[in-house]
């Protein structure tokens, strides 16, 4: 009985939330997302992997290229908003999507966190406008040297009004998003393009190719931090939640989407080596797309104020996305019995997650507080998001192969290419994915190089897993529920719902045509046969 | 009857387009920005040095570009057809 209610709220829950978004307003939205990636990642990835810095970028791109197959795979087939966590869980079970979803958790927070101390740092871009100098609020405490106050103050001022907005329900809308991603795709573009029209210089690019390539270390640090100018895929199925026909607007806008991000990682990092040395984005690791915009021949005294305007208000939003993913996350987790009710409170008149909201809020402000105590506060923070992100990927990866052989009849709009054949001893036949395996190759490795070359987040990240841990078997077993086990759900009826109202009634039908096939082939009568 | 810039593994036609949209005017912009960038990106790396990092990125530019006009032209095909059907 109370797995139908739930069924029904949950159903409920998500016709309310589906608007019409276009496959451009999917497409401007996922790239208000992911394209602000490339404001932090610029300076991080540069300074860290100098001369070699494109190469990290395409080596990173590449297996962010698979990972964005996956998830376009998944998203359409499983158009839900809960995104790795929700695959896991289908996939893998109840642990396996406790783990995922604190992966995913962790990197939110981080979202909010980095984001936010990122965006307060393209605001800072305008201070010498102001006649006013950064360096000046720097101050020190005991050990801990070059501590800004007043860039510290900015972010934890927005972190705290970000909580205040969402408390009170107030969200941008898809058509800000959608402005705001064609906004910054235009500038993002011309930025590339005139770059290498006006100012590019191929000789530095080679020169600094041949003679301040890192050494492999420093490379495969650079490497690793590369994959957080890609993350941000999760909006790929948050989009899918809000799209009508998400099965098939997503693969079309997904795709275009990984592409355009993919050449501008590339763009920006062979731009920027060819205009100036490794040496000044690692100086201006805070505002990096501006810096390298403002040296732009005639066109820089506009286009890096521009750039640092956009880049405050494109990470802001960015920093947003990090407490709705949060709230919205943690929300799913609790509906799923992963984690207490508790988190589930809704505020008795805003009707928004205020627990979870504020309770976030308060990690992301002792994080930010945490990694303003380090020598390089963004670089501290890109840190813990590479962990946070390669770990959920893996799991990404790996419900996307098990459930080819546990699901092989939810239909799939699109499916990742490469794959074999297999038939199975039943009769059915299952499609084994090549490139997931790759995938999940290629994205294992960066976890490992996050697990070797990152100092804080080696420690950091598994602590927060096992913290995490910790409080999930506490809680299951108080529950009386399995720990390593999981609570029996009914995966059909809710994908059922699911796809009706994302009014994919075609897919309804070819997928309980499956079933039935399926259940005549075991000899039993199918619930979902029309006589029943 | 042209196919889908997407090819076959998205399987689900959409409606072919009725007007000329921004989406459009972006996917041409992108193409005619991307190819010319390619083609100087390769040949101004590679007069001073082969290097990974130039033919990576300006094959990836022209293939990007290419990639971005065909999807424009293909829309034009569509409706082009769909066009045809109405007037049928």
């Amino acid at each position: 009985m109370s797995k139908n209610h739930n069924s029904t709220f949950d159903t409920a829950e998500r016709v309310e939330l589906r608007r019409d978004v276009t496959i451009w307003g999917s497409y401007t939205w996922g790239y208000a997302d992911v394209g602000a990636d490339i404001y932090v990642a610029l300076g991080l990835v540069i300074g860290a992997a100098q001369g070699g810095a494109p190469l990290a970028f395409a080596l990173a791109g590449l297996v962010y290229i698979m990972i964005g197959l996956a998830f376009t795979e998944l998203a359409s087939s499983y158009p839900v908003a809960g995104g790795g966590h929700y695959y896991s869980l289908r996939g893998l079970g109840d642990f396996a999507g406790f783990l995922a979803g604190v992966a995913l958790l962790l990197d939110y927070t981080i979202d909010i966190a980095l984001f936010a101390t990122a965006s307060t740092g393209y605001i800072n871009f305008f201070l010498p406008y102001l006649g006013i100098r950064l360096q000046d609020f720097a101050v020190a405490f005991g050990p801990f040297q070059n501590i800004n106050l007043l860039w510290l103050g900015e972010t934890m001022a927005m972190i705290t009004f970000l909580r205040w907005l969402n408390v009170r329900g107030i969200r941008e809308s898809s058509r800000v998003n959608e402005v705001l991603g064609l906004v910054d795709l235009i500038m993002e573009m011309s930025v590339v393009a005139f770059g290498f029209v006006l100012a590019w210089r191929p000789e530095l690019l080679v020169q600094q190719w041949t003679l301040e390539f890192p050494m492999p270390r420093q490379f495969m640090y650079g490497f690793s931090l590369a994959i957080i100018s890609f993350v941000g895929l999760e909006s790929i199925s948050q989009a899918a939640q809000e799209t009508r026909r998400p099965a098939t607007v997503i693969p079309r806008t997904s795709i275009a989407l990984i592409f355009t991000v993919f050449i501008l990682a590339l763009g920006f990092s062979t731009v920027g080596l060819g205009i100036l040395p490794w040496q000044e984005f690692r100086a201006h690791e805070a505002d990096p797309v501006a810096y390298l915009a403002s040296h732009i021949p005639y066109l820089g005294v506009v286009a890096g104020p521009f750039a640092a305007f956009l880049g405050a208000t494109i990470l802001f939003i960015s920093s947003n996305t990090g407490v709705m993913g949060d709230s919205r996350l943690i929300f799913s987790m609790s509906h799923f019995r992963l984690v207490s009710r508790w988190f589930r409170h809704v505020h008795p008149k805003h009707r928004t997650p205020s627990n979870a909201i504020v309770g976030f809020g308060w990690v992301g402000i002792v994080l930010t507080i945490i990694a303003f105590l380090t020598p390089r506060v963004l670089d501290t923070l890109a840190n813990l998001y590479a962990f946070g992100a390669t770990f959920g990927y893996m799991l990404v990866f790996t419900s996307l192969i098990r459930l080819r052989f546990s699901d092989p009849y939810t239909p799939r709009p699109y499916k990742v290419p490469l794959n074999i054949k297999w038939k199975r001893k039943d009769g059915s036949a299952v499609e084994v994915p090549v490139l997931g395996f790759l995938g999940l190759l290629g994205v294992s490795s960066i976890f490992l190089t996050v697990i070797i070359t990152h100092e804080i987040g080696r420690i950091v990240g598994p602590a927060w897993i096992l913290i995490c841990l910790l409080y999930y078997v506490i809680f299951r077993r108080r529950s009386g529920l399995p720990v390593l086990g999981s609570v029996s759900h009914d995966w059909e009826q809710e994908q059922i719902d699911v796809l009706t109202s994302a009014e994919e009634f075609d897919l309804v039908e070819e997928y309980k045509q499956a079933l039935i096939h399926r259940d005549r082939a075991r000899g039993i009568k199918s619930r979902w046969s029309e006589e029943s | 009857m042209p196919q889908h810039p997407f090819g076959k593994a998205q399987g689900r036609p959409l409606p072919p387009p009725e007007q000329f949209t921004a989406a459009d005017i972006i996917h041409i912009g992108l193409g005619l920005t991307m190819i010319p960038l390619g083609v100087a990106i390769l040949v101004r790396t590679l007069s001073i040095a082969v290097t990974v990092t130039g033919v990576l990125v300006g094959g990836a530019f022209i293939a990007f570009g290419a990639h971005r006009l065909w999807i424009a032209w293909s829309r034009y095909r569509l409706y082009r057809q769909g066009k045809r059907e109405k007037a049928r």
